[in-house]
């Protein structure tokens, strides 16, 4: 089972999972780049970790503006990702579930945001929702509100770029379920609701949370949009990603300090999601073998 | 080729009385057209190879596979009639479906499983069908198993949990397909003397699809023998099996001769 190469790998223990087959020679052409593209992944992380300021991490973490990003951050971010799963599981379930013209094209838009460079999203979402945008214009002179610039804003933003995570893990999710469920559902007498309430929702829920845990994340490190349509204003818009950027022209160690927070987030999800990492294809697999 | 009373209820008797059928359907470039009767209360055997049409031809009774032509009428009531442009969904069908492999809900107790249909028909409260899920175990000798998860059952106790939560809400044509084909050998003699019994008990007009002669000899009072998508033979098992109307009927009954009981 361990091959030369799976034990170069040196994840340890868990190893036994993927490398089956024999032992597999390791030609310069594949090793060289490869660890080259291993140390470009893992450099600049070693470096954060070098420079970090150890001794005033615990000063710079209390201090206001710090804090006050940090609290703004997982405020937004898990509105934004509630706000997903609300919105997102139901549009997964339609682009899954329900054949209608369009439905290509949809799933590409649907997906759009995740290659769109964010900062172009931030734009559009300016140009819609802005207090002269295509609808922000309407709800402006109706009610005086205007999104821009505001902590609603930041969450429409996340949201935006965030929320597709999460679409495309449910959606693959409910790709991969056994639809004959739902058929079974259908001839003990359940309506569709009742059926996605009570079998399909809970058949795709590890799916959900994981799709959630990569929402929250992704919006956790939302930059692009937000500076575009929510600005950085500290305390109302200035994000964590935001308050990085900022600090890196004055304050350096603030920078870093909340740069390890990010980090550390960032590998505690993804040790939460490990195995899940695109569950779909993982949950379709273990299903047509199963 | 029977001609039933096109949407007009002949009011329970005994003239419209169980599932009149004739299935014309299509499922991926195949073609099924099948004719058939179910009296309130008898049992017919699907027998056939794989690729006959069996499954489509439950799917079409119970709405999963929607007729290109023909006419489903269940105690009178049209169920499928694409002249009429009619066409009663899967959910509000008296029809009684228990899958091959089960298809038991993998997160709900036993309990639950059975009293699914009672709650999503809102035909009971929640208290009232979970008892009523009770008595049904008690009856397929599943007493104590409500708290189970389907993933702690047998093959045979979950077969039987899927006829117990397919009869809960009391259908009027119960449709089963292959009931006994995914069980190790014991167990499969077992459960078959089990629906030997307790299928005509259900009153319903029951269907049962099965790819073994001897499985359809041992359950069924009456045969329709499916191949290719058309009926190949109907009769009774031993009449079919002492004259086979045709070369196929034959070497199906001579593979696995049919011993009535």
């Amino acid at each position: 089972m361990t091959t030369r190469a799976g034990r170069r790998g040196s994840r340890g223990r868990r190893g036994s999972r993927g490398s089956r087959g024999r032992g597999v020679g390791m030609p310069w052409p594949l090793v060289l780049p490869a660890a080259l593209g291993a140390l470009l992944l893992l450099l600049p992380l070693v470096g954060l970790l070098w420079r970090a300021p150890w001794d005033a991490l615990p000063r710079l973490l209390r201090e206001d503006d710090v804090r006050q990003a940090l609290w703004l951050s997982i405020r937004t971010a898990t509105i934004a990702t509630a706000l997903s799963v609300v919105l997102g599981v139901p549009l997964a379930w339609l682009l899954a579930r329900v054949e209608f013209r369009g439905r290509g094209l949809a799933r590409a838009l649907v997906t759009l945001p995740m290659v769109l460079p964010p900062v172009v999203g931030g734009v559009a979402l300016l140009l819609a929702a802005g207090r002269r945008g295509v609808v922000g214009r309407y709800f402006y002179e109706a009610f005086g509100i205007s999104l821009p610039f505001t902590t609603a804003a930041v969450v429409v933003a996340q949201t935006f770029v965030a929320m597709p995570f999460l679409i495309v893990a449910v959606e693959g999710a409910l790709l991969g379920a056994d639809h004959r469920y739902e058929d079974a559902a259908a001839t003990l007498g359940a309506s569709s609701w009742y059926t996605f309430r009570r079998v399909t929702l809970p058949a795709i829920g590890p799916s959900v949370g994981a799709g959630a845990v990569l929402c929250w994340a992704r919006a956790l490190g939302e930059f692009g949009a937000t500076i575009t349509f929510a600005g950085s204003l500290p305390g109302t818009t200035r994000t964590m990603p935001l308050a990085v950027y900022s600090a890196l022209e004055s304050d350096s160690d603030a920078a870093i300090a909340l740069s390890l927070v990010l980090l550390v987030t960032s590998v505690v999800v993804l040790a939460a999601l490990r195995g899940r990492w695109l569950p779909a294809a993982r949950g379709a697999v273990s299903r047509a073998a199963g | 080729m029977t001609e039933p009373a096109v949407g007009e209820p002949t009011g329970g008797g005994p003239a419209g009385a169980g599932l009149r059928a004739r299935v014309l359907a299509e499922r991926g470039g195949f073609t099924l057209d099948v004719a058939l009767e179910v009296a309130p209360g008898e049992v017919v055997g699907v027998l056939g190879p794989n690729g006959a049409g069996k499954s489509s031809l439950l799917a079409a009774l119970a709405g999963l596979l929607p007729l290109r032509d023909g006419l489903v009428s269940l105690d009178g009531e049209a169920l499928d009639d694409p002249a009429a442009d009619l066409f009663v969904e899967p959910r509000r069908r008296a029809v009684g479906f228990v899958f091959q492999d089960y298809l038991l809900f993998r997160h709900l107790s036993v309990r639950d499983n059975v009293a699914f249909g009672l709650r999503a028909r809102r035909l009971a409260s929640r208290r009232d069908a979970l008892a009523a899920a009770e008595a049904w175990l008690d009856r397929m000798d599943l007493a104590g198993f409500g708290s189970r998860r389907p993933a702690t059952l047998s093959g045979g106790q979950a077969q039987r949990v899927a006829l117990a939560r397919a009869l809960a809400t009391r259908p009027r044509l119960l449709l089963l397909d292959e009931p006994l084909a995914a069980l190790d050998a014991t167990t499969r003699v077992d459960l078959r003397a089990f629906l030997r019994a307790t299928l005509p008990e259900t009153g319903a007009a029951v269907l049962v699809v099965t790819h073994d002669p001897a499985d359809a000899a041992a359950l069924a009072d009456r045969l329709v023998v499916l191949d290719a998508g058309t009926v190949a033979a109907t009769g009774s098992p031993a009449g079919l099996a002492a004259d086979p109307p045709s070369p196929y009927v034959a070497h199906l009954f001579g593979v696995a001769m049919p011993e009535r009981r």
